[in-house]
């Protein structure tokens, strides 16, 4: 089982890595009823796509395969993970910013140089009330030229598009029942955001979620299923199904319920 | 008895590791741009699926691994 022999390493990488930069993302072709169980059992922490076709594109013969890719963007290292050095991954992490919350981050098309300079680097460092100061100071120093205030403008305009298409996220997730990481999104932007109407209406929708009796229902659930998890993973396995049974049947028409019944390798909670 | 086999099982796969061929089938090659990434479902992981392009400015360990 060459796969599984490999997280402990990953884990490790992760864990001395991700603070300067690094992230680890696995992914698997396999669905979604297979992959989960199996994570939730490792207490794998970083992102795993399911049902993924990436292997195809990255020409993968054989598993498990590693490619790391370096700040600039570029492959920088293929192979085995249990290959991958320190250094290779010192290497590849130069130049590289620490991971802000990514998915506030904004950035622009083409590559901006010059007076708007600061303002993109902030923006596509999920900055955004930086950068928004920024764009006003470039819009508002006579020294600037058209094209640093047209790149400055333009970047006020993702700005506004991310934060809204963030709020649509939300919404999305709410509709998944998925009320928890709709408040994180939300939560992230009134933080980031707090003296703007973006940012209260962000603090607003939050509040509604938390305070929605069906949302609240499904946050419930959530947090019994994480204490559930953590009880199940010492006991032996017909005991710790019967209690998962237990778990999708109390908490059934609830998300968690869904992924309990994932947990016990069932598909009928597909959604 | 248990870590005599736990040290072969590792052996071995040491062994597949390095026997298996890493690279073919038209992949990125080193200093290249890598292709897009893709996922049906993601977990641990808030907001929209991700690309590439929401770590930019990090270097990304990319994994390819199934569970059995």
């Amino acid at each position: 089982m060459p796969c599984r022999e490999a997280w402990p390493h990953l884990k490790e990488t992760e864990a001395e890595f991700g603070p300067q930069g690094l992230k680890v993302i696995a992914l698997s072709n396999e669905t979604l009823d297979l992959v989960y169980p199996y994570i939730s059992q490792q207490e794998l922490g970083f992102t795993v796509a399911a049902g993924s076709k990436s292997a195809k594109a990255y020409g993968v013969t054989g598993i498990p395969h590693s490619v790391l890719i370096d700040a600039e963007g570029n492959v920088a290292w293929i192979g085995s993970p249990y290959d991958l050095s320190k250094a290779t991954v010192k290497n590849a992490l130069k130049g590289a910013k620490r991971p802000k919350v990514a998915f506030l981050a904004v950035r622009l098309p083409k590559p901006v140089e010059g007076r708007a300079a600061k303002a993109a680097d902030l923006a596509g460092d999920g900055q955004l009330a930086l950068a928004e100061k920024e764009i006003d100071a470039v819009l508002a120093d006579d020294k600037s030229g058209d094209e640093a205030k047209a790149q400055a403008n333009e970047l006020r305009e993702a700005i506004e598009k991310h934060v809204k298409a963030l709020g649509e996220q939300a919404e999305k997730l709410v509709q998944d029942r998925e009320p928890e990481q709709a408040i994180k999104l939300l939560e992230a932007v009134s933080k980031e955001l707090p003296s703007t109407e973006d940012g209260a209406r962000a603090k607003k929708r939050a509040e509604a979620i938390a305070a929605d009796p069906k949302m609240k229902t499904e946050i419930d659930a959530e947090k019994a299923f994480d204490r559930l998890k953590t009880s199940i993973r010492p006991l032996k396995k017909e005991k710790s199904r019967s209690m998962v049974e237990e778990f999708a049947k109390k908490y059934e028409g609830t998300k968690a319920g869904e992924w309990a019944k994932y947990l016990l390798g069932s598909k009928s909670g597909k959604s | 008895m248990k870590g005599t086999s736990a040290f072969a099982a590792l052996a071995l796969t040491a062994l597949t590791a390095s026997a298996s061929p890493r690279v073919g089938g038209g992949g990125p090659e080193v200093g290249q741009p890598p292709p897009e990434i893709d996922g049906q479902t993601w977990l641990n992981y808030v907001g929209a699926a991700p690309t590439l392009a929401s770590f930019r400015g990090q270097a990304v360990l990319l994994e390819f691994w199934a569970t059995w």
